[in-house]
């Protein structure tokens, strides 16, 4: 495989990344079914169409950028843990256990006890999933454990929700289904960017923090370990990291997939290959990425809203299947 | 005084019995071969020494001091440790591999300042691979990955160095190239500890060998008291061929003993 | 041809013999309903809504078995009544136990099941479910004779026509006291953001009780979603909620929906109702219920924004 690097700094990339998500993120503001009065929306938030600005859009995609962020920096901080490029979260099955919980907890009724259950029956997932993936594949993270263990938890967990929306007593738990394993963030309001954003904080404080010792690893364990790292104590941090924030996200958006593979593969060139530099590219990156999908959802007319999973899916599957391709020699 | 100081270390891996009463001594300036057949528990005593391995008995002293009390930064700063195959696991350009090597000298918060620039430049020079420095590590050659993998263990400033086969398939020119700058690391005032399987190597550029058998200290001393005819028999299992020749001692292993 | 080729040669028959088979299947929809038969003893139902009817016209002892929903109150506008009738699920082998000798299905339910229950000898009969009152007046008359209860149905119907001529009187005397000839907007939300617009029952209950219909108005046709911000946009009179009262059993994201900040404080200022789903889901005398809770509704919109129109006229009042 030809190597291309085209690394710029991270005064370059960061702040350009960053002033895209803006650009983007106020493209999507003025995107919706209404045509908006932005005089009115602007000077006075408590009119109707500031209500719609400022209560129905921007929560909306303020959780769009919270749930992208976690993802792309999930995903980067796995694939420099597990040292493999395929190790998205939603492949290794991170996400779906993480709705698992929160479909747990939600149809239980343990959502109504206390605003925390909810992220927390999510983290406790993706927690428990990061666990045993990172259990199986053990010191050496082979690509074909990993994918078919990911395989294997993903076909058994979305059974696990479907079982779960069955023995719901709400009869609209079951068409949930969709929700729970495409994703959206349609009709999200601050009550769940509030209840979720300090969990996705903390992780994404942990992932970040954690960017030496995934570059030391890139030499392997035992030389992280010489270079004064406890790969022990750190290994655990970054899947402390990933629970955090992956189990919030999907508690309020579902299981959006492929944005934690897709997006750290595309910047890897841009910061050189190195871990550390990927974490924050990667955030801002999943954010846009998420932020643009949504747009399409937005704009694209159809009876019913198109769940964002769909497009993110539209987007990596393919990016996936070139992916295999081109790597294919080293899966066999 | 002794720069590391191993006494009495037993390791069981397995209900097996890897080490068992290994002692050590280690002089500023010294560069140590550790030899021994395949299973002695060479790689196991090299990382009881890199504190990779907890021992189940007896202790290491750096300085006289023991390094499980040790903060790990400080240690790292110390000892730096060369992995078997020196593995790198993403595309990364040679100098930001060798600028791993100060990962010690830095805490999470702090960025690389000029002192770290300049210890990452002496070791580019001092391991010959600066004319590499913008090439992809994964895209080197055997020999020119682990210069490049030296120099980053250079770029630590470590006073020991604790190689684990660092010539292994490597040509025989870069075999030689390697065991130099090891021994131009000691003679710069560090040590160095490097387990090797070619004896010759081996006996030509340490100043002592350690023969490790069974997880048992054999012999220690210079090339002609560790390699002779009775420790190649009953160690290795092979006869050899002993050549003497201007003050040089080399053997040739020739047939199997048994 | 080489036996090598005999795998090929098995396959390419079975797959035409399966074509030939499938195409001699039994035909269905056997849409009309025949009356020379002798009165059913033993009535067994596939679908909510004709479960709910027979419930009404037909004797307890006289129905065998009812699908899951009918005695559920979150589904069924007969629940009461249909406790303690054995449930089939909808399902050949909930219905076999009772041998019932008619089974009456829906035009919803799965076809290869009604082709083994007539394979197996029953009287399947499959009716197509009314969409509005008209319709359903009909289809109750054809439902009494089906089942044996003509006069049964019949007085229901009466019944019914009675009750909405009532209504209408109310209307029009609640109309006739307004002081403008606006008919109030009226939009229904139902969990997942969706709302009943053209060509459902839930457009006829509102204007009999004198509302205009949003979605209706919007264009939608049948179910769809109303994106929050058209319906905020749109400023309606009244909210109507098509949901349980209380998300039953533990929340649901569909039911989350309704209780975005945005939607609850739109329901603070124009009234808000809640229409259960039972009094939706089927067209009949549930239908009446529904309208007379509107009308109720039309009567307190009246009142207070009469109230609000005599207040604005006291403020600016010198």
């Amino acid at each position: 495989m030809k190597i291309k690097i085209h690394a710029i700094s991270d005064l370059q990339l960061l702040p350009s990344l960053a002033a895209l998500l803006c650009a983007v993120l106020i493209f999507a503001l003025t995107q919706g079914p209404v045509a908006l009065d932005w005089h009115a929306a602007l000077t006075t938030p408590d009119s109707l169409h500031g209500v719609i600005l400022w209560q129905v859009r921007l929560p909306r995609e303020l959780l769009a950028i919270a749930v992208g962020a976690t993802l792309g920096l999930a995903g980067a901080a796995l694939q420099g843990l597990l040292r493999n490029p395929l190790a998205g979260p939603d492949l290794v099955g991170v996400t779906s256990c993480a709705a698992l919980g929160a479909v747990l907890t939600l149809y239980s009724g343990l959502a109504a006890i206390s605003w925390v259950s909810l992220p927390l029956g999510g983290l406790i997932g993706a927690g428990f999933a990061v666990a045993i993936i990172f259990l199986l594949s053990g010191q050496r993270a082979g690509v074909l454990t990993l994918i078919l263990a990911g395989m294997a938890i993903n076909a058994m967990v979305s059974s696990l929700i479907a079982l779960a929306l069955n023995f719901s007593k709400n009869p609209f738990a079951m068409s949930e289904i969709v929700y729970w394993l495409l994703g959206s963030v349609a009709n999200r309001s601050y009550n769940d960017l509030s209840v979720t954003l300090p969990f996705m904080l903390a992780g994404w404080l942990l992932l970040l923090s954690s960017g030496r010792f995934l570059d030391a690893l890139s030499l392997g364990e035992e030389t992280a370990q010489s270079l004064g790292f406890d790969v022990n104590a750190l290994r655990w941090r970054v899947v402390l990291g990933v629970a955090l924030s992956v189990g919030a996200a999907v508690s309020v958006s579902g299981n959006i997939g492929f944005v934690g593979l897709v997006v750290p593969h595309l910047l890897r060139p841009w910061v050189g290959y190195e871990p550390r530099r990927l974490l924050a590219a990667s955030a801002l990156g999943g954010a846009l990425l998420l932020l643009i999908a949504d747009v399409v959802v937005i704009s694209v007319p159809a009876l019913r809203e198109i769940k964002i999973g769909v497009i993110t899916a539209l987007i990596g599957g393919p990016f996936f299947l070139h992916l295999i391709y081109k790597n294919r020699n080293a899966f066999s | 005084m002794n720069l590391l100081q191993a006494a009495d270390i037993a390791v069981t891996l397995d209900e097996r019995k890897i080490l068992d009463g290994v002692d050590l001594q280690l002089r500023r300036g010294e560069c140590v071969g550790l030899i021994g057949p395949n299973g002695a528990g060479k790689t196991t005593l090299l990382r009881v020494l890199a504190r990779l391995q907890k021992p189940e008995n007896g202790s290491v002293t750096l300085d006289a001091v023991n390094i499980a009390a040790l903060p790990a930064a400080n240690f790292a700063r110390r000892v730096a440790y060369l992995e078997q195959g020196a593995p790198a696991h993403w595309p990364l350009r040679v100098d930001t591999v060798v600028a791993l090597g100060r990962l010690p000298h830095l805490s999470w918060w702090q960025r690389p300042e000029a002192a770290d620039q300049a210890a990452i430049e002496r070791a580019l020079q001092l391991a010959e691979v600066d004319y590499l420095r913008e090439r992809i590590v994964t895209t080197l050659s055997g020999g020119e990955r682990l210069r490049v993998m030296l120099a980053r263990v250079f770029a630590a400033e470590p006073e020991l160095i604790l190689a684990d086969e660092p010539v292994a398939a490597l040509d025989p020119y870069h075999q030689l190239h390697v065991m130099e700058l090891l021994r131009e690391h000691a003679r710069r005032g560090g040590a160095v500890i490097a387990v090797l399987h070619d004896l010759n190597l081996a006996a030509r550029f340490c100043d002592r060998l350690l023969l490790l058998a069974g997880g048992r200290m054999i012999c220690a001393g210079n090339a002609r008291t560790v390699l002779d005819a009775a420790h190649l028999r009953e160690v290795y299992g092979v006869e050899a061929r002993v050549l003497e020749a201007g003050g040089e001692y080399a053997v040739v292993p020739w047939r199997r003993a048994r | 041809m080489s036996r090598r080729n005999s795998p090929l040669r098995v396959a390419f028959v079975l797959v035409l013999s399966a074509i030939v088979l499938s195409s001699r299947a039994l035909p269905l929809h056997a849409d009309k309903i025949d009356t020379d038969k002798v009165v059913p003893q033993r009535i067994a139902s596939l679908n909510l809504c004709t479960d709910q009817l027979l419930l009404m016209l037909v004797p307890r002892e006289r129905i065998v078995s009812l699908t899951d929903w009918a005695a559920r109150p979150e589904s069924s506008y007969m629940a009461a009544a249909a406790v303690g009738i054995p449930v089939n699920y909808a399902l050949a082998e909930g219905v076999l136990p009772q041998q019932p000798d008619l089974v009456i299905a829906g035009e919803y339910n799965d076809t290869a099941m009604l082709h083994l229950l007539r394979r197996l000898g029953y009287r399947v009969e499959v009716v197509q479910v009314p969409r509005d009152l008209a319709a359903a007046r009909d289809f109750i008359l054809r439902f009494g004779v089906l089942v044996g209860a003509a006069e049964n149905a019949r007085a229901l119907v009466e019944k019914m026509d009675r009750e909405l001529a009532d209504l209408a009187l109310q209307v029009r005397a609640i109309e006739s006291h307004s002081l403008s000839t606006h008919k109030p907007l009226a939009a229904v939300y139902a969990p997942n953001g969706m709302t009943p617009g053209r060509h459902t029952v839930m457009t006829e209950i509102l204007s009999r009780a004198g509302f205009r219909n949003l979605a209706a108005e919007l264009g939608i046709d049948g179910y769809g979603q109303l994106a929050l911000e058209r319906l905020l946009v749109a400023q309606p009179d009244v909210l109507i909620y098509e949901a349980t009262a209380d998300a039953a059993g533990g929340g649901s994201i569909a039911h989350s929906y309704l209780q975005h900040p945005a939607l609850q404080a739109l329901s603070r200022r124009a009234p808000s109702v809640t229409l259960p789903p039972p009094l939706s889901e089927c067209v009949g005398p549930m239908t009446v219920a529904a309208i007379a809770r509107l009308v109720d509704t039309r009567r307190q919109w009246q009142k207070s924004s009469q109230h609000a129109a005599a207040n604005n006229v006291d403020v600016t009042a010198p």
